[in-house]
């Protein structure tokens, strides 16, 4: 399936009656949303080779659920995913930091080891070195799901995980 | 961050603070304006800290921010004293790039370019997570690991002299699949024969021009002919074996109270339990890729057979070479008049071996090695080969493309209101891609201009222009 994503058309031609450009019009509302993430517990960040996150929390247990719904968030269009089974996970880490490396990556290996589409997580407990959480998600359907961006890793490189006086915030660099 | 310029193309930077040798660029004037307040200096720099590290901290023209270390990045460290890095190799273990040609003229091909274009797309596997038609028994994906090209050539997707023209013979000693993760070989079984995502590709091309007439006949390349270069990797497996011993060499400097500079430059000395394990499950990712290649290389020969009517001898298409960009190999060099074994970790830079060179086969023995430089995909690539001069400054080390200039969000912007694809129609160029928003990141302005990049390698005498290829028909993941 080759994609339209590339023949994004100017805004200007809105009112276009051609049904191909509506069809780059729609592109081109996917691509803001994709550039300007509407949810408020993230933002991204420009890096020349990969793709980073920066992610707030008012306490730790949230800022790895939003780490988590960040990452399901760029993976994939999570409108069209279902929960069709769910998983229980523990992850440990020497300390916050490697507890978050740790947690994305399993969590992104569901997506490229298990060939699942996350939906959504709920984290039970969480110390500085372990959590237990349940993630919900649905074998990858090529016809339902579109894949936003194509993330292969999580790296170390700058890797934060702060607890700051308005909350907690992370920041994590992706390989894509 | 301060840096001294050395000659026309080679700045150094300075030892300071805990770096234990000094860093050294090769770039133009020009290129090193845009990069002294880049953060892949910094990274140049943080590598000089990493324990063994051996003579200089080198990066290549085409050097631009990596985690950890630069891509673009030369290191090499003393194989008894010295460190291996993971994240020095990257994630895609033996990313690399090979070259075929044969008989075909551009005008044999040139009323075909878009069956060509749709019949390739059909049957090479491409996108992330692509699986191949290829059904891999446990026992095989052993074989693959262990034997690398060999396993290929007996299973009929090449000929004995693919194997030779490739770099070390498509096979790193020492793989040991028993230190593979079972993550890493379960992925490793589905996507033997896939192209990958990104800017993975199978361009055929033309020769367009010939800077070396002498070197380009030893390496079988004439005006016009018809190229067909592939860019991929180790896929799944090779990204599964860099993330289980990133996140094992991460805990180790954790526990130990190592404290690096960046924790992606977390290493294991090669001379541990560790490192040795990583070395060992580095080699089966080499060893898959260099399969890998060979059976993209394989389908592509198959296509245009198929679609060209004609039969293996008129193709007469053989492997013309094959590199690796993101690798750690043990080799000698002479470091300040003395023989030293090294590890030398080459992360987005090819091997530069000269002329004479005894691991180099006898075809290209007065020529030194090709080297293969892919440029984006709608300007061109080069063929380069070898030099002494490599062998003395850079550890037989050379640029391995263009390098990103555009972030891939960045490149997005810059292509809104364009089709890329009709763009690069007009210039002659038929691409089929996947990957939703591909080709807006991978288009020709989110890299830096490659001849400037292979200028600067010539000029340096860290290898030597032989010939240009120009694409006309690209296949993306």
């Amino acid at each position: 399936m080759t994609c339209l994503f590339d023949n994004i058309f100017d805004p200007d031609t809105d009112s276009d009656p051609d049904p191909e450009n509506q069809l780059r019009l729609h592109c081109l509302k996917e691509f803001e949303a994709l550039t300007n993430p509407s949810a408020d517990y993230y933002s991204l960040i420009d890096h020349t080779a990969d793709l980073g996150i920066r992610v707030v929390g008012p306490d730790s247990k949230t800022l790895f659920e939003n780490a988590a719904a960040a990452l399901f968030e760029l993976l994939a269009d999570s409108e069209n995913v279902t929960e069709q089974l769910c998983l229980g996970l523990e992850i440990s880490g020497h300390d916050y930091a490697e507890l978050m490396f740790n947690w994305l990556r399993e969590l992104l290996y569901l997506r490229h080891g298990k060939n699942l589409i996350g939906k959504r997580v709920m984290i039970s407990s969480l110390t500085e070195t372990g959590l237990c959480a349940r993630v919900w998600a649905e074998t990858h359907d090529p016809e339902r799901h579109r894949i936003d961006h194509e993330i292969k890793a999580v790296t170390y490189h700058q890797l934060t995980v702060e607890e700051k006086a308005e909350g907690w915030t992370a920041q994590i660099i992706f390989d894509v | 961050m301060e840096l001294k310029q050395l000659n026309e193309y080679c700045w150094e930077i300075p030892r300071s603070g805990a770096m234990r040798v000094p860093g050294r660029l090769y770039a133009s004037a020009a290129m090193i304006r845009e990069l002294a307040q880049d953060e892949a200096v910094r990274q140049v720099a943080n590598v000089a800290h990493l324990p063994g590290i051996v003579g200089v901290s080198l990066a290549m023209p085409d050097i631009h921010w990596g985690y950890g270390f630069p891509i673009g990045g030369v290191a090499a460290f003393d194989w008894e004293n010295g460190v291996v890095s993971p994240g020095g190799v990257g994630y895609d273990i033996n990313c690399g790039v090979r070259l075929a040609a044969g008989n075909l003229t551009e005008q044999d091909i040139r009323p075909l370019l878009s069956r060509l274009a749709d019949t390739l797309y059909r049957e090479i596997p491409s996108g992330v997570g692509s699986t191949g038609p290829l059904k891999l028994s446990k026992k095989d994906e052993q074989a693959v690991l262990t034997l690398g090209s060999r396993w290929a050539v007996t299973q009929g997707f090449g000929e004995d002299q693919d194997i030779l023209h490739t770099e070390d013979q498509g096979c790193l000693e020492g793989a040991d699949p028993q230190v593979v993760s079972a993550r890493a070989l379960e992925r490793g079984l589905q996507q033997l024969g896939t192209l990958g995502s990104g800017n993975h590709f199978v361009e055929i091309g033309m020769v367009a021009e010939i800077y070396a007439e002498d070197i380009a006949a030893r390496f079988h390349l004439f005006k016009g002919q018809v190229t067909v270069m592939i860019h991929s990797g180790s896929r799944g497996l090779g990204y599964q074996i860099c993330d289980d011993f990133l996140a094992h060499t991460a805990r180790l400097a954790s526990a130990q109270g190592i404290v690096l500079p960046d924790r992606q430059l977390s290493c294991a000395p090669i001379q541990s339990d560790d490192g040795r394990r990583y070395l060992a499950a580095m080699a089966c990712a080499a060893n898959y890729a260099w399969v890998n290649r060979q059976i993209l290389m394989h389908r592509t020969r198959e296509v245009l057979m198929k679609v060209l009517g004609i039969g293996p001898r008129d193709l007469g298409m053989g492997l013309i070479y094959d590199v690796c960009h993101n690798i750690a190999k043990k080799e000698e060099h002479l470091v300040g008049g003395r023989k030293m074994t090294l590890c030398v970790h080459r992360k987005g830079a090819t091997r530069s071996f000269g002329p004479g060179h005894p691991s180099l086969c006898p075809d290209y023995q007065a020529t030194g090695q090709p080297i293969l430089i892919p440029g984006d995909m709608g300007t061109a690539s080069y063929v380069l080969a070898g030099t002494e001069k490599a062998m003395s400054e850079t550890f037989g080390s050379t640029c391995h493309g263009a390098g990103r200039v555009l972030s891939r969000t960045a490149a997005k912007k810059a292509s809104r209101g364009r089709a890329i694809h009709r763009e690069l129609e007009e210039r002659g160029i038929l691409v089929r891609w996947t990957g939703r928003g591909t080709l807006a990141e991978e288009m020709p302005d989110a890299y830096k201009d490659i001849t400037e990049v292979v200028d600067v390698v010539h000029g340096a005498g860290l290898s030597r222009k032989v010939a240009r290829i120009k694409p006309l028909v690209v296949i993306k993941g």
